[in-house]
């Protein structure tokens, strides 16, 4: 009654630098995983696994187990295959990419329960508790969608698509509202915007790849009064000098931001501007930006130099964090020096029961613990596992999109009508509509009602 | 007689093609409509077709309905549209003369078995048990009917207004109806306010055509309906002429006592079709507006002033068309007005056009708050044989987004929260290139034809259509035309330099089939037989494309939802879509899935009941 296309996503939650898995399901999944499987999976019977290594075009992605379930022994009742990769973001990313490429369909949320629903895989009781997982799933999935398109990305996108939806709206008056007194935008233009929004997107997909910006990584915040050390703390944790540090306080002025891998999890660490009340200018300027960060941050890192008593300075910080609690962790900096007994006490007043991780950044002790702590936060508190799939969708969606786009391309030069035009200004326009999740069904004639003059 | 079959409720485009078709179901058939002589009437522009239009009217008459046979008689200026791009956007439009098309349109009606045409107002119902059983007059007589279908366009509660002068009217010179919408509204219907306007009419002999451009029929004129052979009339031009600055001010010294702008009409315009002082208003910077001037028949004086609609004060609509070029001297006959009317929203109808609170009671036409004389038609045409089906004991007849227009025109109705008037756009079609005007015979004159409508002329013709396809496919696409045959007759193309089969030089833009037929010798073939193929030989990329989607979207169309099932046990749905889904009661998969506010998400969720339910063998019923 229902599809029975391949569709895949990776099916556990990112457990701390072990192993991903990802399940392919539908007819034909295990001739797809063999396309790209060292070892002949057609033949192998179901019920077993498989070492071996999946490679693209040549190119080695990763060892890997397979384990093949023929329908209908298996969870969904199709025949499935699951793969188990070496618990990396960027592995796990291939892996899908290449499957998406080959023509699998990211699963939507919920959909591998769905299916066993359909096929008769669990009783009539369990209707119920699939379609909360699927509701439940979606609304997760919508949320990280969000997150990922929070700011400049989800405005590049947006601001594409109406681009789109302008020369969608061009063509459609050339057809609708032919007799109407419009002038009507010539083709040589029309390729023009096309090369320059395919250049665009281009862009974006780019940043995607280098898995910054795009894949839009948690943002853990070293926040501290100045000279506390947060400086040195952010080059000890990436392991490079990446920002200059110096025994004079307000040395760092505005926040520096740097991207790397905790426990599988694609962190961003920012270093901001020390918080201080008797500050300079351009500081303030730092300072005012840190309260943002504040917000947005998924995770806090107090720093303080516990080798001094808790000053006003302290104070202020502490004041400004009290209200996050929730997200925030305490690293007590300098304990090469000596552990000052009024900065725990203090500590303890403000943020009680929140334990102060006593490093030095000087003498890189600790910092393991750091990461331990960043990477424990996080698993629990962010849903990696649709944060894969998210991106792996929207990366899919801009490179569909780029590709209808120099279709249309060589349609305008080979003149062919507006109604041809605008099947493909609208296929591409769906698929970054299916990124931003909002509906455009109506958005070209809309556009058309609003800008032009219509109608006699 | 005081008891029938069907009652038609208004002789608009709407009720001749319910009343034709119940008719021609064989069923006994009354049309009450204020003023028999008016049935048929054009209430405001005198043509029929236009961009999008035109497919309906052609739609329509594949399945048997009147409107193309009626302006095929009666047309004075026929031309197809979009000449310039390719088949898929063409549209037939022809002006009418508007006195002779419901001459035209009553002699098809007087002329047919089981149909009676009766005069009188309607302004009220006999419901019993949920059913509609009869209507009731305003004289307090009451004529029973098994089925009902309302078609009262405009006139109900109907308000015109010119400047801030305003008097109940359905339109110019006609009664509004009263009681219908109160009635309605008892019985929990749900309605709404809106406003079209008209320009006024003007002598032709006041006209200095010598300032305005020509627009020139088509030679010969090509016919609506699959049924006509060809069109003999003599045929007239219509004319062209620009507003200007001038136009423009002296409109502008109305504004305070226009209806629009100073809040007296209430009802919501539709935004494509717009008055000339919302025109000025919105994009002041355009210093010039299109006005073509439309014949309104042989004899009839009146020239139609397509551009200029408006409800200004009558001194100032006179002053400023006097500003036109060639307008200068011009007479006015009848000035410009807006109406606003009662409607339902249709989202309390079925697919089939019938309500969901009264069985056997349907709408169709403006009340649904749609506008013009095609969407109308279309309406009344799958209202009345949908009521006929449902009285015959048969399946209903519904066509999806994928087979016409029509199907879009009904979907969309029922699916969408509209804001404004809706009318017909080919852009609103996601299966524009399936849905030529050229080949609404191939996709729906089979269901025509099956359900009685068709008659054998057209249905032979259609066979003979076919044929004439078949054969071009099978007998020359394959066919290989040598580089000095092509070479010599075709020169607007890259010369060839190896043979080539007649399917792949097709592919190139510039090459049309008629001529490589001609190389080939090949017999005459009708122009829409040689069209069809040509069109599925040089953009099979876009049709496959097309087919692609279309299946996807049969799929979906194809698991039906049980009527009665009950959404607000499916606590996994969200709030929205259980509202939506509880009031709009999807007949099927793909139509829940269009409904403004079902997610993916909920989709997923029904996927998962529906196949609970199937699976507990749970009668229809009681779900
Ligand atoms: C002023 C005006 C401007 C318009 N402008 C446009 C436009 O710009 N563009 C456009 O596309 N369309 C326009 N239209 C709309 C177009 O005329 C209609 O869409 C079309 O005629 C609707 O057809 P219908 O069959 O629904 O109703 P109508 O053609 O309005 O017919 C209604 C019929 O119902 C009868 N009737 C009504 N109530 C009763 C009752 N209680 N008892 C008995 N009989 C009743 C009437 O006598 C009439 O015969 C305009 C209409 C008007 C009046
Ligand atoms: N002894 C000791 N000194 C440290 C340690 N970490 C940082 N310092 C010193 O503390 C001073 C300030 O370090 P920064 O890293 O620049 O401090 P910051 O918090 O970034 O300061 P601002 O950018 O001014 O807010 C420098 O002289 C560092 O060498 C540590 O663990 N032990
Ligand atoms: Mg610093």
């Amino acid at each position: 009654m229902y599809e029975k296309d391949i569709i895949i996503a990776p099916i556990s939650a990112l457990q701390g630098g072990s192993i991903n898995m990802l399940r392919l399901s539908g007819e034909g999944a295990v001739e797809c995983a063999d396309a790209f499987f060292s070892r002949d999976l057609i033949n192998a019977p179901g019920g077993r696994f498989y070492f071996g290594h999946l490679q693209n075009k040549n190119r080695i992605i990763d060892d890997v187990i397979v384990y093949i379930f023929r329908a209908p022994h298996s969870f969904t009742g199709e025949d499935v295959v699951e793969i188990s990769c070496h618990g990396n973001f960027f592995i796990t990313e291939e892996i899908l990419n290449t499957f998406i490429d080959a023509g699998c369909r990211l699963a939507e949320p919920g959909e591998f329960s769905r299916r066993a629903f359909l096929n008769s895989k669990m009783d009539l009781l369990q209707a119920e508790a699939v379609a909360d997982l699927i509701a439940a799933k979606n609304k997760s999935a919508v949320k990280n969608s969000l997150k990922q398109l929070h700011g400049g990305l989800s405005h590049s996108i947006q601001s594409i698509k109406e681009k789109l939806i302008h020369l969608a709206s061009m063509v459609e008056l050339d057809i609708d509202f032919s007799e109407e007194e419009i002038d009507i935008i010539p083709y040589d233009e029309i390729r023009k915007e096309i090369e320059v929004l395919t250049d665009d997107l281009k862009r974006l997909i780019n940043t995607y790849h280098t898995g910054k910006n795009f894949t839009s990584s948690s943002e853990v915040l070293l926040l501290g009064k100045p000279n506390v050390g947060k400086s040195s703390l952010m080059n000890a944790l990436i392991n490079r000098e990446r920002v200059i540090v110096s025994g004079q306080p307000g040395t760092t002025r505005d926040h520096i931001h740097e991207d790397i891998l905790i426990h599988d999890h694609l962190v961003r660490l920012i270093d901001s501007a020390g918080i201080r009340r008797k500050a300079e200018a351009i500081e303030k300027a730092g300072v005012k930006r840190s309260v943002q960060l504040i917000e947005d941050a998924v995770l806090i890192l107090l720093v303080v130099d516990l080798s001094q008593p808790a000053d006003s300075d302290d104070s202020i910080v502490f004041e400004q964090l009290k209200k996050h609690h929730h997200k925030i962790r305490i690293i007590g900096n300098k304990k090469d020096l000596s552990v000052h007994p009024d900065m725990l006490s203090t500590l303890e007043k403000y943020f009680t029961g929140i334990p102060v991780i006593q490093v030095s950044a000087r003498e890189k002790e600790n910092i393991d613990v750091i990461h331990d702590t960043i990477g424990a936060y996080l698993r629990t508190h962010t849903e990696d596992h649709e944060h894969i799939i998210t991106n792996a969708r929207h990366h899919r969606l801009l490179k569909q999109c780029v590709t209808q786009l120099e279709q249309t391309r060589e349609a305008v030069e080979q003149q062919l009508g507006p109604e041809f035009l605008s099947v493909d200004f609208r296929t591409a326009i769906n698929y970054l509509a299916e990124l931003t999740g909002d509906v455009t069904t109506d958005d070209i004639l809309n556009h058309i009602f609003s800008n032009f003059c219509i109608g006699k | 007689m005081n008891s029938f079959d069907v009652i038609v409720i208004g002789g608009g485009h709407a009720g001749i093609e319910a009343a034709w078709v119940c008719a021609r179901r064989g069923l006994q058939t009354a049309l009450i409509s204020l003023d028999i002589k008016k049935i048929g009437l054009m209430s405001c522009n005198p043509a029929i077709g236009g961009l999008a239009k035109g497919q309906l009217v052609r739609e329509i008459d594949a399945l048997g309905g009147l409107m193309g046979r009626i302006i095929d008689e009666s047309g004075i200026h026929f031309k197809m549209l979009n000449t310039s791009k390719g088949p898929a956007v063409q549209s037939p439009r022809a002006q009418a003369d508007r006195g002779y098309y419901a001459v035209v349109a009553q002699k098809f009606l007087n002329n047919s078995a089981n149909l009676h045409l009766l005069e009188g107002m309607v302004s009220g119902l006999g419901v019993r048990n949920g059913k509609v059983t009869s209507v009731l007059l305003n004289d307090g007589s009451e004529i029973k009917a098994r089925a009902v279908i309302l078609t009262a366009g405009t006139f109900l509660n109907g308000i015109i207004h010119v400047g801030l002068n305003h008097l109940p009217a359905g339109r110019a010179g006609d009664l509004p109806a009263r009681g219908l919408s109160e009635t309605l509204m008892n019985y929990g219907f749900r309605t709404g306010r809106l406003k079209t306007g008209t320009p006024p009419r003007i002598h032709r002999d006041s006209i200095d055509y010598s300032k305005t451009e020509e627009q020139k029929p088509d030679n010969p004129p090509r016919p609506f309906s699959f049924s006509t052979d060809r069109i003999n009339r003599q045929q007239i031009s219509c004319y062209i002429t620009y507003t200007n600055p001038h136009t423009h001010d002296i409109l502008r010294e109305g504004f305070d006592e226009s209806p629009m702008f100073t809040g007296r009409i209430q009802g919501v315009g539709p935004r494509y079709c717009p008055s000339i002082e919302d025109k000025i208003d919105r994009f002041a910077d355009k210093s010039r507006h299109q006005i073509f001037l439309e014949p309104e028949g042989y004899t009839n004086p009146e020239v139609y002033v397509n551009g200029f609609s408006t409800s200004l004060p009558g001194p100032i609509q006179e002053r400023a068309i006097r500003t036109v070029s060639g307008l200068e001297k011009c007479r006015i006959i009848r000035l410009g007005y807006a109406v606003e009317y009662d409607f339902f929203p249709p989202d309390q109808l079925y697919a089939t056009l019938e309500t969901k609170a009264i069985e056997h009671l349907y709408f169709a036409g403006q009340v649904n708050g749609t506008s013009g004389y095609e969407e109308a038609a279309a309406q009344g045409f799958l209202a009345g044989l949908n009521a006929a089906l449902k009285l015959q004991s048969e399946e209903p007849f519904a066509l999806k987004r994928s087979e016409a227009y029509i199907g879009v025109l009904i979907d969309d109705l029922i699916n969408k929260i509209h804001e404004e008037p809706y009318r017909m756009f080919t852009s609103r079609a996601e299966f524009r290139l399936l849905l030529r005007q050229d080949n609404a015979d191939l996709r729906l004159m089979d269901h025509g034809y099956r359900l009685g409508l068709v008659d054998d002329h057209s249905y032979d013709r259609l066979q003979r259509k076919r044929e004439e396809i078949k054969k071009i496919r099978d007998a020359h696409l394959q066919e290989i035309i040598s580089p000095a045959t092509f070479n010599e007759k075709i020169t607007h193309s890259a010369p060839l330099t190896q043979s080539q089969p007649v399917e792949k030089l097709l592919r190139r833009p510039e090459v049309n089939l008629v001529d490589l037929l001609r190389l080939k010798g090949a017999p005459e073939y009708s122009r829409d037989a040689v069209l069809d193929v040509e069109f599925s030989v040089k953009y099979k990329g876009y049709l496959d494309r097309q087919q692609a989607l279309l299946e996807k979207f049969v799929k979906t169309e194809g698991v039906r939802i049980p009527e009665a099932l009950d959404y607000n046990v499916i606590k996994a749905l969200s709030a929205e879509a259980r509202e939506k889904l509880n009031r709009i009661r999807p007949a099927n998969l793909g139509q829940a899935a269009r409904i403004s506010g079902v997610s993916p998400s909920d989709i997923s969720v029904l996927m998962v009941y529906l196949e609970k339910y199937r699976r507990m063998g749970v009668p229809r019923e009681t779900i």
